[in-house]
């Protein structure tokens, strides 16, 4: 090796080391982020008025809400939740009671994955359920579940309640055009089911990990807004299971979910019984004479 | 970028075989150089540095080794400080975080832990540097003299960022000369093509399973399907490591390089010990040159080796992630290796049909520390896994593992037939035929159709 390159390469490792890595490691470190403390989280309890306790507050110290307090209330307060996720709800609060499990006996659900979930790990193991992964509103009449028909379920059988949770595969879709099958279900089951309430629901929200480009909150809760307007509060009422999962921001918690779009098998239990909280009298003129 | 994306299959390698394929012999390798530096910066994108420390990484290990051996009287001193440089950038990128979580875990102070972003493939070509320099160190290999020959060999894309770990001296010859002729090219598709089949038909679909374990919470699977979860667990790993082995060898193939084997049907062994000599075994090889032979091998007294053992798969452990579940994993693996040496290994070769029953049973468990890291989860999976110890559970569906064995079986079925040597005798008798071409085309054909319908990607749309 000669006298020039040995110099050459022995600035260059000195450098290398003394120089130039303790500058990547400065950079390096300023540019990492802090890892976040795990926020203690308890499940989400469900508070006999139809509010949720699991919020938090800043220590991680769990707050309970006034009895009664709308979650809408405790979004707007905090100000970074998306606009308008339950405000154009109609009129919740009155109109629910609380039943017991028996109440869902003879009730249908139809539904997507999200909908698969509750029959699977929920408690309404006497109810029937038409869902299916990937189940859509402009698909519901051509889609078969256990080689049966849309049309043969609702005709088969005479339910007292019809839950419906559709859409969120659609989000990305015209919502216009979503809502328009969306209704037809609706104005469907209001003739080839005379005697039921129908519960038409909002679609559960994803956790901010599990946003795409399509699949937003944003979108979801448009959509949402669209379905709510499909309840008349005499025969069809709207639902919003998200207050019971969302997190401060609006997102589905993460402490709930794995995938971040569908609750843990333990958490349908939660679910069931905040619908049991968000009944109505089977006798519907009675309920719509109290408004 | 993996190779088992659309970019990588239809942009970049179409386009790096073109170049490759074009320019005269002694621009090959400068050629190799380039197109790994663009296919890592893609894969740091948001961290340009990453990419001048990789550069500075090859020049820094390509001077050390030529003064190595200049100056054989100092070659001590500088193999030590490439060592020390080589493993401190390793150090400070995968054990800070961990490190000062520990101190704030049992000092109870409050140090606030960073999250230090691990630099893509730093495991693998740290190895690969000290390797070159201990080779050059003890005489096994020459110093590399061009520059650009050296970069090649370091940041060749095909085993840049998941290996084979590949010793400077298996590839020096090749870096000088090598021939290229279309019926390395043809083996190489071939090779790739049955990587990619493995990972994305194979490995892709049986993880599916594995991921629901989590999406529906440990605390609501039943025993038979926490068996299954672990059992597709086994197979994804298998698959997509060694699937992604052979994609690695058919690409240096294609371009003219021998790339060592990394697999060798690993679940067909009948102890842990012969397992991890047909796992992942260019790093086991990696271990054993380096570590437990410089510290006396087997040709030391027992307790000695026994030492050899502890730290050589305490390494392993730790190398494979910064928690204590992976050094848990370690120590798991060290014990039955031991018991294996001194106590049962004799009779589990002898009666190889309750070896593989044995394997049947350690190998999901001990991938079960591997896959979870967090020890309460791990706690409650093991105890599903094992009803009889008694834990509360909450709403477990009805038959759950009867559905998904009915979605899955088809998926275990090929895994089994395919962790066996048989589909590879197979392959080696058919080979050259139009038959298995034809085969091939389809399995490449099906795995872009599956990457295409994102068939791998868990949050798809329509997936809800």
């Amino acid at each position: 090796m000669n006298k020039f390159k040995q110099c050459a390469y022995t600035l260059l490792l000195l450098s290398t080391c003394f120089v130039a890595s303790p500058l990547m490691i400065h950079k390096i470190w300023k540019s990492s982020a802090f890892v976040e403390k795990p926020a203690a989280s308890a499940p989400p309890t469900v508070n006999k008025n139809g509010g949720t306790e699991n919020t938090t507050d800043e220590n991680g110290q769990p707050v309970t809400q006034p009895e009664g307090a709308a979650p809408a209330d405790t979004t707007a307060a905090n100000g970074q939740a998306p606009a308008a996720e339950t405000a154009t709800t109609p009129a919740q609060p009155d109109i629910f009671v609380e039943s017991d499990l028996a109440y869902f006996d003879d009730a249908l659900f139809i539904g997507d994955s999200r909908t698969v979930g509750l029959k699977e790990y929920g408690d309404f193991k006497s109810s029937d359920f038409f869902c299916t992964e990937g189940l859509a509103t402009d698909k519901i009449n051509k889609t078969e579940v256990n080689g049966k028909k849309f049309d043969e379920i609702i005709d088969a059988k005479q339910y007292g309640k019809v839950y419906v949770m559709l859409g969120i595969n659609e989000v990305g879709n015209d919502h216009e055009y979503v809502l328009t099958s969306y209704r037809a279900i609706v104005e469907k089951l209001k003739v080839h089911q005379p005697d039921a309430v129908i519960y038409v629901q909002a679609n559960l929200h994803v956790s901010s990990a599990a946003e795409t480009k399509v699949i937003t909150n944003a979108a979801i809760d448009d959509l949402n807004n669209g379905i709510a307007s499909l309840a008349d509060n005499k025969r069809v009422f709207y639902l919003d299971i998200n207050e019971l999962f969302d997190d401060e921001y609006g997102y589905f918690n993460q402490s709930y979910t794995h995938d971040g779009v569908h609750p843990e098998g333990m958490y349908y239990t939660q679910w069931c019984q905040w619908l049991c909280t968000k009944t109505v009298p089977k006798y519907v003129e009675t309920t719509t004479a109290a408004e | 970028m993996v190779f088992s994306s659309l970019e990588f299959i239809f942009l970049f390698l179409p386009a790096f075989m073109i170049v490759y394929g074009l320019v005269p012999k002694k621009y090959k390798n400068a050629t190799i150089f380039a197109g790994s530096i663009i296919f890592y910066s893609m894969g740091v994108l948001k961290r340009p540095i990453y990419i001048l420390l990789f550069l500075l990484t090859i020049l820094f290990n390509f001077i050390i080794g030529e003064f190595i051996e200049s100056y054989r009287k100092a070659g001590r001193l500088w193999l030590l400080l490439g060592i020390l440089f080589n493993i401190g950038w390793l150090v400070f990128f995968k054990y800070t975080g961990f490190f000062i979580e520990n101190v704030n875990v049992f000092v109870r102070d409050d140090f606030l832990v960073k999250d230090i972003i691990l630099p893509i493939g730093i495991s693998f070509y740290t190895f690969q540097n000290v390797s070159y320099i201990i080779d050059v160190y003890r005489r096994k290999a020459k110093a590399e003299t061009n520059l650009i020959n050296y970069g090649a060999y370091i940041s060749m894309f095909p085993q840049l960022i998941a290996g084979p770990i590949v010793k400077y001296e298996t590839v020096a010859a090749q870096l000088k000369e090598r021939s290229h002729n279309i019926k390395r090219v043809e083996d190489g598709l071939k090779t790739f093509t049955i990587g990619l089949g493995y990972k994305v038909l194979l490995a892709n679909q049986i993880g599916g399973l594995w991921k629901k374990m989590g999406d529906i919470g440990f605390r609501s699977i039943s025993s038979p399907l926490a068996w299954l979860g672990i059992l597709a667990f086994t197979f994804q790993i298998y698959f997509d490591f060694c699937g992604y082995s052979y994609m690695a060898i058919g690409l240096g193939r294609i371009m003219g390089f021998d790339i060592p084997k990394n697999f060798d049907h690993p679940y067909m062994s009948t102890t842990m010990g012969e397992f991890w000599r047909r796992w992942h075994m260019t790093l086991g090889n990696w271990f054993k040159e380096y570590v437990y032979i410089p510290l006396g091998g087997s040709r030391v007294k027992t307790s000695l080796i026994v030492r050899n053992y502890f730290i050589v798969w305490l390494l392993t452990g730790v190398w494979h992630g910064a928690s204590w579940n992976f050094i848990l994993w370690g120590m798991v693996l060290f014990g039955l290796i031991m018991l294996e040496r001194f106590v049962i290994g004799d009779f589990l070769k002898k009666y190889r049909i309750v070896g593989h029953l044995y394997m049947f049973l350690v190998i999901p468990l001990t991938w079960l520390l591997f896959a979870v890291t967090d020890f309460r989860q791990l706690s409650i999976y093991f105890s599903r896994l094992i009803p009889i110890i008694p834990v509360k559970t909450y709403s477990i569906m009805d038959k759950d593992y009867v559905k998904y064995f009915g979605i899955y079986w088809k998926y275990f079925l090929a895994c089994l037939v395919f962790s066996t040597n048989i589909p590879e005798k197979i392959y080696k008798k058919i080979k050259d035929s139009y038959f298995c071409a034809v085969l091939l085309l389809i399995v490449f054909w099906a795995s872009v159709y599956c990457m295409y319908m994102g068939k791998d990607d868990p949050f798809l749309y329509y997936r809800f």
